[in-house]
């Protein structure tokens, strides 16, 4: 073609570029007449996919792991940590105190000025509590703080030893405030509407001599003429404004700043009773005894409930999931403390790993965050209700559908209402003997259709 | 609604890619089935009510009509159609662009041609949404499904005529079926007011599919001139196996649909007067699907006329006018369709005699027969692109 043939063409291709490039949509109008297979059939099914289940108490926290165990971090280590420490006082039931350890309390002015510290000021605890998950009553509560260190014992941890040290002539110091008064107070920049600062003054001579020791322990107990119940956050906590510290100015020297030393912990996977740097100690708990054969979540005291699943792995490849829910069928419990107030019921995932072994108390134990990444709805529900409770696992389905068919699939049934709500709903467990409460997989899906063909 | 997108740009970019491209659609009574056969016509064809198309050599039609190419030559051809579907009085419209014919011919002497052509046999796009409200268990929810379907079935001819005595032409050809048709639907569930959203999730349901086409047949074709000015031709095709593969993991059998097509022309005073009658066995993709709504055997009619023009600077401009009424294959809810077209065109010399571009319109009216509340309207363009060496 010539080049004049060439140019003579060029109207025509602009033609058809104006043509190729127009669209119109507009496709509802001639449906369902024109239209073949617009309606989706929702079919429905149940499986008994609980192989395992059983409820275990004891929680004082929401323990959390990242990431999942077994896989590296960038740093290569995998992080432990509990959000809340709770301390509880339930006259009639519940006493749970809290041990915070500090291990490396400068002796020097600061890093850079070693001039040892003959005296201190300013001495004190700082905490922050999160109200929401708290129960301060309006009148006096009050929080005192022990001296529960003992150098000449080895092994600091047992609970008993601990315990027996929250007497008299260990106590520190005591702060008493209302209701009111931690509502008043506020730290910049938490971000969130529910966070308190607590501060609570220590005498500096107790102080100087912890120093000089280079480490304390302090137990945390809180008392009430009636219920009483803060949750603060835990030194694990990746924010340093918001863990429990120690504070001490070492020299009247304002040029000096005063020390704010964190509880340490160490961020690697550990088994160690130790690995939090701090420790709850439950000295009393007559909350009400599980029904034998149910499942729990929730409580002063968390129970927590373990089921072990098993997937219908090849009837799921082969179908689109709309919805699947775990169903269990709730045991009413209308006499029980505060059985007609709801409390918020969630389920998470646990995948048995390296770091936790298959335990199912362990897998309990520490709830994993991460194989969440898609957080499963939870259910609202009061201890006295009953009738089939349908947790929504559809998520959790494309976690499991995805995972190695080896690994064993669980999940974890908690109350979030866990240390601060007394309400604890029962369910009927796989090991009851009427099939129809057992816990069930409810799929609600349609068949795969293969469109190319009409 | 109408907008500019790049979908369109590339499909223009791509003609060398038989089928069609930058198309949307909906249901409509030309998409149905496996979709609508253009009817492998060139636009003068097309303008004639399809009774050139047995004596076109750039058609993939008839193989004998090869030896009309006379020299080595190409053709490409672009029809985009404006799609007007009524359905109780309410009128949607769509644009579907085509490409549905490119043939190239090589004549060996003045007894022999080849030609290879590739030309849509059925073309399959659209884009749909519905709504639905279901019931959930004991919740309301609405559906909402997005499909989009692109793609189609090509017919690849590899042919060789002869011609025989001067009056008698015959040819043969190697039909090779390929295309694929993909169909995506995304359905996404959304609960109703007064659901409980914060503690039920709905899972979007995808479905990709592809459906990719093979198949084999064989035609033979034979134009006869026992005078200078009378002229007839016929074709044939025999299909063997068409296949269709499901996602790669499944297939289904069928056979191609055969053809039988005749036609006749005189030339009165310089003008071809012709008319046409073919038909076609789509009743043999039964096997492939589609089987619901009904897959029929198809006949068409036609009847048109090429008048010589005035003369332009390069040669004989053609005038072109021609009817025809057709079956369509595939039905709607078991009653098959009918279509009744009328249209003309134009030749255009270019380049003096080298090449020409053929322009046509036809109007297409489309009917069910039973349903009267659906009927639909396609205006389509036609642009030929003919050169020769």
């Amino acid at each position: 073609m010539s080049p004049r043939q060439l140019l003579r063409s060029l109207p025509f291709a602009a033609i058809l570029l104006v043509a190729a490039c127009s669209e119109s949509l507009d496709t509802t109008a001639n449906c369902p007449t024109l239209c073949t297979d617009t309606r989706v059939v929702f079919r429905d099914t149940t499986f008994d996919i609980v192989q395992f289940d059983s409820a275990y108490s004891g929680f004082t926290g929401v323990g959390e792991r990242w990431p999942a165990p077994g896989l590296p971090t960038g740093s290569g280590n995998s992080f432990l940590y509990e959000s809340y420490l709770p301390l509880i006082s339930r006259p009639d039931s519940v006493d749970v105190r809290q041990v915070l350890r500090f291990d490396t309390l400068p002796k020097t002015f600061s890093a850079s000025d070693t001039t040892p510290i003959t005296a201190v000021t300013g001495s004190r605890l700082l905490l922050v509590v999160d109200t929401s998950r708290s129960t301060i009553p309006a009148g006096p509560t009050t929080v005192s703080l022990y001296d529960i260190d003992d150098a000449t014992v080895t092994d600091d941890t047992l609970p008993p030893l601990l315990a027996a040290r929250f007497t008299p002539g260990r106590l520190i110091t005591q702060r008493t405030f209302t209701r009111a008064e931690i509502d008043a107070d506020t730290i910049n920049g938490s971000g969130r509407l529910s966070i308190r600062a607590l501060t609570i003054t220590i005498p500096d001579s107790a102080m100087f001599r912890f120093i000089q020791a280079r480490r304390a322990r302090i137990g945390l107990q809180i008392s009430s003429a009636g219920s009483a119940s803060i949750s603060i956050v835990a030194p694990s906590v990746n924010a340093s404004n918001l863990v429990p510290r120690l504070q001490y100015d070492p020299s009247p020297d304002t040029a000096i700043v005063p020390w704010g030393v964190a509880t340490r912990y160490t961020p690697v996977v550990s088994n160690a009773p130790e690995r939090f740097r701090a420790q709850s100690l439950v000295l009393r708990d007559i909350t009400p005894a599980l029904n034998a054969g149910t499942l729990a979540a929730g409580g002063l005291i968390g129970t927590r409930s373990v089921m072990t699943v098993r997937i219908p792995r090849a009837f799921l490849d082969t179908i689109n999931v709309v919805r699947a829910s775990l169903d269990l069928t709730q045991r009413p419990q209308r006499t029980a403390p505060g059985a007609r107030d709801g409390v918020r019921i969630r389920l998470r995932l646990g995948i048995a790993g390296p770091a936790l072994g298959s335990d199912p108390r362990r897998l309990a134990e520490f709830l994993d965050p991460t194989l969440e990444a898609v957080q499963l709805p939870s259910l609202r529900l009061a201890a006295a209700d009953s009738g089939v409770r349908s947790f929504d696992v559809g998520r959790a389905l494309t976690v499991w559908r995805a995972q190695d068919p080896s690994l064993a699939t669980n999940i974890i049934l908690y109350g979030e209402g866990e240390t601060f709500q007394e309400q604890r709903p029962e369910f009927y467990s796989r090991r009851d003997a009427n099939p129809a409460v057992r816990p069930r997989l409810r799929v609600t899906y349609t068949l795969r259709r293969e469109g190319a063909i009409p | 609604m109408s907008r500019f997108t790049l979908r369109g740009c590339i499909a223009l970019g791509a003609a060398a890619v038989l089928g069609t491209t930058a198309v949307q659609g909906q249901g409509a009574i030309s998409l149905q089935g496996f979709g609508y056969p253009p009817g492998q016509l060139t636009t003068r064809a097309a303008s004639t009510g399809g009774t050139l198309g047995e004596f076109d050599q750039a058609a993939p039609l008839n193989p004998a009509a090869l030896l009309n190419w006379g020299v080595a030559g190409a053709y490409l051809q672009y029809s985009p159609e404006r799609r007007t579907t009524t359905l109780d009085g309410v009128a949607t419209t769509n644009t579907v662009a085509r490409f549905p014919v490119i043939s190239v011919g090589l004549p060996l002497g003045q007894r022999y041609a080849f030609g290879i052509s590739a030309s849509t046999l059925l073309e399959r796009n659209f884009s749909a949404t519905t709504t639905t409200r279901q019931r959930i268990r004991t919740d309301s929810v609405t559906t909402t499904s997005v499909t989009d379907a692109r793609g189609g079935m090509n017919d690849v001819r590899f042919a060789g005529a002869m011609q025989v005595r001067p009056w008698l032409r015959v040819g043969g050809a190697l039909h090779v079926i390929t295309g694929e048709n993909r169909v995506n639907t995304v359905r996404v569930i959304t609960a109703d007011t007064g659901v409980r959203a914060d503690s039920v999730t709905y899972g979007e349901i995808r479905e990709p599919s592809s459906a990719t086409f093979g198949g084999t047949g064989l035609s033979f074709g034979v134009e006869i001139s026992p005078t200078r000015k009378l002229s007839f031709a016929g074709s044939a095709r025999y299909g063997f196996g068409l296949r269709v593969d499901l996602n790669d993991t499944t297939s289904r059998n069928a056979d191609l649909p055969s053809r039988l097509g005749g036609a006749v022309r005189w030339e009165v005073g310089g003008a071809n007067l012709a008319a046409r009658y073919s038909w076609e066995g789509w009743t043999a993709m039964r096997g492939l699907g589609a089987e619901a709504s009904g897959v029929f055997d198809t006949r068409e009619y036609g009847i048109g006329a090429e008048v010589p023009g005035p003369k332009i600077r390069g040669g004989q401009l053609l005038l072109r006018i021609g009817a025809r009424r057709r079956d369509l294959p595939f039905g709607v809810g078991g009653l098959q369709p009918k279509e009744d077209g009328f249209g003309g065109g134009l030749g255009l010399p270019v380049g003096f005699g080298r090449a020409q571009l053929d322009v046509g319109l036809e109007s297409a009216s489309r009917s069910v027969p039973g349903l009267a509340n659906v009927s639909e309207r396609g205006l389509i363009m036609s642009f030929g692109f003919r050169l020769r060496t």
